[in-house]
């Protein structure tokens, strides 16, 4: 590769107990670039994923951010370089409130006080500009759906301004309409710049809006490619391993 | 999607909200109409001041039951300060510098607490139970069982427990204090609004960057110190460093504990919600007295009590923040 891309992950190597979760990936992640990570369950999406974003450590690998090799030991490592997640498990706090769950970790403070008006002002604005419909921010994010709680999550780590979001399967459990919100945001985050790893089981979803693809299968990378010269068969074929 | 609360959901909120407050209520009323000197001026101070150290103690263990742990050790910590307090007093006649060391022997429990259940990874029950044999085991050691009596104590000390500032008994403005802080830093701060999402949901709290371990070692400290602040002012109020004197603040301030969790919040332990329930239990004790009812009834209602408001909570669809 000519240009060095935003993120270069090389020899990932992560165990859990005796199990290999994940042997030898790589990962590469451009400017401005949505990324498809695709692959059955266990085949180690989450995993990756998560170590870059700081949740675990690999046993073995190297990554470089802009060509420099960071360590990312903590999910502040992850935020300080930019690197924001939505995870699948979401990461709110159910009996917070809106506001409160999108300023989790990132408090405004005023001499240790926390600063509720501007939370809630910010909260508001925010999912307003991400057209996310929410009665108040001041719901208890237990009482809401699905939908709500997830777009939550995208808006929380927007906020953050990062240059990379992570989304481990975004639109899962959501309505026809919300999955296209959320994929319509992705695309209007790359044109702002930002660069996207998105993990989906739906591949129509992943095809719609990345430019790259790439396949894990038990572990390991079977599958790196243009999403523009693949097609579904291919994906499929290589996820499941038939050869 | 906009949803609205609809008329059940909002009468069971309110009932989940404000309905131990309701039945507190009704408890003061039943013990006023049945017995002659339960409701008078004289009582309620006498209650309020009975309260103090319940609710003072209960504030510690609060921050770290809304982080989503347990302490066993307040108990037996409670009397180890207790003695070695009084005997600080005892040999130096120096009051800062007694209430000095017994607010770092608090620190030192807490932080053993937390070192053991947060950093290592016992958990929390053993790890705070453990911590609170040795606490005893060390007390009986130190004392051999023996009450440490205190010869011309100090003016000042004696006031703590037991002085008034016009009709209101010094303990009572302690316990206030100490409630407004606990309320002010559990409510307003970004220290408190994280304890509650470590309780809430640790992952979660993983996730945004907050170092769980060390919020949580600090809760330890905090019920630490609060314990050592019920040691000073129990102490003030015996007269003297009694072994065993902290013993039945942990079913107390677990029955307290759990009591708040059913009220006002969503299922976390709240500062105003210990208060309510450390008044519900004292006024229990105060009125059950007057009854003539037998002392180890009390001991049978406060454990109906627990049962009842945990499955309250179960029943209101409530996710405790309390795994043991």
């Amino acid at each position: 590769m000519a240009e060095e891309p935003l993120i270069r992950m090389r020899n990932i190597f992560k165990k859990f107990g005796g199990i290999h979760a994940l042997e030898d990936v790589d990962f590469d992640l451009g400017y401005s670039e949505i990324v498809g990570l695709v692959g059955d369950n266990g085949a180690g999406k989450t995993t990756l994923i998560k170590i870059l974003s700081g949740v675990y450590r690999c046993n073995m690998g190297e990554i470089f951010f802009k060509g420099e090799k960071v360590d990312i030991k903590t999910t502040n490592d992850a935020k300080e370089l930019g690197i924001e997640t939505v995870h699948q498990d979401l990461g709110l706090v159910d009996n917070f409130n809106v506001a409160k769950n999108m300023f989790l970790g990132k408090e405004p403070t005023t001499l240790g006080w926390l600063n509720r008006r501007y939370m809630e002002r910010e909260s508001q604005s925010i999912l307003g500009e991400l057209g996310i419909e929410i009665r108040s921010v001041k719901l208890i994010v237990r009482n809401l759906s699905g939908g709500q709680r997830k777009a939550i999550a995208v808006g929380k780590a927007i906020y953050s301004k990062p240059r990379i979001i992570i989304m481990d399967e975004p639109t899962a459990a959501l309505a026809v309409k919300e999955t296209e919100e959320v994929l319509k945001l992705m695309v209007r985050l790359k044109e702002r710049g930002l660069s996207i790893v998105f993990i989906s089981h739906v591949l129509q979803e992943i095809f719609s809006v990345t430019d790259r693809i790439i396949v894990l299968k038990s572990g390991k990378k079977v599958g790196d490619m243009k999403a523009k010269e693949t097609n579904m068969e291919e994906i499929v074929r290589l996820m499941v391993g038939a050869r | 999607m906009v949803e609205r609360m609809g008329k059940w959901e909002f009468l069971r909120t309110i009932t989940r909200k404000y309905g131990t407050t309701v039945a507190g209520i009704f408890i003061f009323i039943g013990f006023s109409c049945t017995t002659k000197y339960f409701f008078t001026t004289h009582n309620f101070f006498l209650m309020l001041k009975q309260m103090s150290m319940l609710t003072i103690i209960s504030l510690g263990f609060t921050f770290v039951m809304a982080a989503g742990g347990f302490d066993m050790s307040i108990g037996f910590a409670t009397g180890l300060i207790n003695v070695f307090f009084a005997s600080v007093l005892l040999h130096t006649g120096n009051l800062p510098l007694a209430i000095l060391i017994a607010l770092l022997m608090g620190s030192l429990v807490g932080l053993t607490n937390g070192a053991l259940a947060a950093y290592i990874g016992l958990p929390d029950f053993i790890a705070t139970f453990a911590v609170g044999s040795i606490a005893l085991g060390i007390d009986m050691l130190f004392t051999g069982g023996n009450p440490v009596f205190l010869q011309n104590p100090p003016e000042a000390f004696l006031f703590i427990g037991q002085g008034y500032l016009g009709p209101v008994p010094f303990p009572v403005i302690v316990m206030f204090v100490v409630l407004a802080m606990a309320l002010i830093v559990l409510n307003r701060t970004k220290l408190g609004m994280r304890i509650y999402a470590i309780g809430g949901n640790p992952v979660a709290a993983l996730y945004a960057g907050i170092n769980v371990r060390f919020y949580r070692l600090l809760t330890f400290i905090i019920s630490g110190l609060s314990v050592a602040a019920t040691s000073v002012v129990l102490t003030s109020r015996l007269g003297s460093g009694q072994p065993q004197a902290g013993e039945n603040y942990l079913l107390d301030a677990i029955s307290v504990c759990f009591l708040s969790t059913t009220m006002f919040g969503e299922g976390e332990p709240t500062g105003e919600g210990v208060f309510v329930g450390a008044f519900i239990i004292t006024m229990l004790s105060s009125g059950l007295t007057m009854l003539n009812v037998a002392y180890y009834f009390q001991y049978i209602t406060k454990g109906v009590i627990v049962i009842l408001a945990v499955t309250s909570s179960i029943l209101m669809g409530q996710k405790l923040q309390v795994k043991i």
